[in-house]
C-alpha cells in the first residue's frame, strides 16, 4: 500500500541537525505531519500514545538506542506492526544483521542522500 | 651452599637497583604525568565544544537553506498560475509548448496515455500545422516552463545541500568516541597518580609540552572571543565608523 502523505511520521534521533534533516528531505517528499524524539524512550512512549505510521530511528542514542527501541516495538502488541526504518552510521554488518533479526523495515547507512531515504520508502509502502 | 647463597644476594642486590631505577624514573615522569591528568579534562572540554559549535554552524545553514526552499516554492507556484494564464491567452502555442505538451502525455501512465491519445493526436496536429507555418521565438510560456524547470533543478541543490550537512552527525559520533577515549586516558593517569603517590600540579611546576600551548589557546578562544557587536562597539568607541 503506497504511503499516505497525511500519516504521522516519528524521526527518532539524539542529533537535532539529523533529525532537522531528515525533517526537510520528508517534508520535499511530501509528508509534512512529522514529529521528533531525542531518543528510544522518548520515541517509544510517543508510539505508544498510537497515531504514527512510520518511524525514522538512529541506532547510536542515549537513554535507549535505536535497537533497543525496534525490539520494544516488536513486543508491544498495539505497535508491533509499525515499520521502522533505521538511519544510522552503524554500517558493520553485524549491526545489520542484529537489526534485521529485531526486526528493521529497512536500513540506511549514513551519510545518505534524498533520494535513498525515498526509495527506503517506497520499499516499505509499495 | 655459600656459592648459592652468593649467587641469591647478587640476583636480589640487582632486583633493588632495578625497583630504585624504577622508582626514579616514575619519579621523574610524576611532573608531566599529573600535567597531562591535568590537561586531559580540558582538552575533553574543547572536544565538546568542537561538537557544539559544528552543530550551530550546521543549524544556521540549514536555516537559510529552508527559506531558500520555502521562497523557491513561492515563486514555483506564482510562476505555475502564471503559465496557466499564458497558455490560455496565448495564441497560437509555439512549437515547443506543443511538442512540450506532447511530452507529458507521453509520460503519464498507459491508461492515461490512452485516455488521452486523441488530445496527443491533436497537440501533434497543432505542432506539425504550427511547424509548417513557422515557429515563432520569444514565447513566454515557455520561458515560464524553462524558469520552472531551472527552479525545481534548484530545489534538488538544496536538497543535497541539507543531506550533505549531515557530516556534522558523523563528526559528533567520531568526537564522542575522542571523549570517551581522553576521559579514559585521564582516568587511567589519576590511578596511576594515586598508586605511585606522585606530586600533583600544585606542588609540581608545570611542564610545558605544545599541548599546553595549544589548550592556552583553545580556552582563550572560549573565554576571550567576542561576538561581532561587541568587536563594533569597541571600534564605534575609537572612532570608527
Amino acid at each position: 500500500m503506497p504511503a499516505d502523505p497525511a500519516m504521522k511520521i516519528l524521526v527518532v534521533d539524539d542529533m537535532s541537525t539529523m533529525r532537522r534533516i531528515v525533517k526537510n528531505i520528508l517534508k520535499q517528499l511530501g509528508y509534512t505531519n512529522v514529529e521528533e524524539a531525542e531518543n528510544g524512550q522518548e520515541g517509544l512512549t510517543k508510539l505508544q500514545g498510537g497515531g504514527f505510521g512510520f518511524v525514522v530511528s538512529d541506532w547510536n542514542m542515549p537513554v535507549m538506542t535505536g535497537i533497543e527501541m525496534l525490539r520494544a516495538i516488536r513486543a508491544d502488541e498495539a505497535i508491533k506492526k509499525l515499520p521502522v526504518l533505521m538511519v544510522t552510521a552503524e554500517a558493520q554488518q553485524e549491526n545489520l544483521i542484529e537489526a534485521v533479526k529485531a526486526g528493521v523495515s529497512n536500513y540506511i547507512v549514513k551519510p545518505f542522500t534524498a533520494e535513498t531515504l525515498q526509495e527506503k520508502i517506497s520499499k516499505i509502502f509499495p | 651452599m655459600a656459592d648459592t647463597n652468593g649467587h641469591l644476594y647478587a640476583e636480589l642486590g640487582e632486583l633493588a637497583r632495578y625497583l630504585d631505577m624504577t622508582l626514579r624514573k616514575l619519579d621523574d615522569a610524576g611532573a608531566p604525568i599529573t600535567t597531562m591528568s591535568s590537561q586531559l579534562p580540558q582538552a575533553a572540554t574543547h572536544l565538546e565544544g568542537l561538537t557544539k559549535l559544528t552543530e550551530e554552524g550546521t543549524h544556521e545553514v540549514m536555516r537559510l537553506t529552508e527559506e531558500l526552499q520555502d521562497s523557491h516554492a513561492v515563486v514555483v507556484g506564482l510562476l505555475r498560475k502564471a503559465a496557466a494564464a499564458v497558455d490560455k491567452i496565448q495564441a497560437p502555442p509555439c512549437v515547443a509548448c506543443l511538442l512540450r505538451e506532447s511530452q507529458q502525455l507521453l509520460a503519464q501512465e498507459d491508461q492515461q496515455l490512452i485516455d488521452n491519445r486523441e488530445r496527443l493526436a491533436g497537440t501533434l496536429t497543432k505542432a506539425s500545422e504550427t511547424l509548417t507555418k513557422g515557429a515563432n521565438g520569444g514565447c513566454v510560456a515557455c520561458a515560464l516552463t524553462q524558469s520552472i524547470l531551472s527552479l525545481s533543478q534548484d530545489d534538488k541543490r538544496l536538497i543535497e545541500i541539507m543531506t550533505a550537512l549531515s557530516f556534522q552527525d558523523l563528526v559528533a559520533q567520531r568526537v564522542k568516541k575522542l571523549t570517551t577515549i581522553v576521559h579514559d586516558v585521564e582516568h587511567k593517569l589519576l590511578e596511576l597518580v594515586v598508586v605511585f603517590g606522585l606530586k600533583h600540579e600544585g606542588a609540581t611546576p608545570e611542564v610545558k609540552t605544545d599541548a599546553t600551548d595549544m589548550l592556552k589557546q583553545l580556552k582563550a578562544t572560549n573565554e576571550t572571543s567576542m561576538k561581532q557587536n561587541l568587536v563594533d562597539d569597541i571600534l564605534g568607541k575609537f572612532g570608527f565608523n
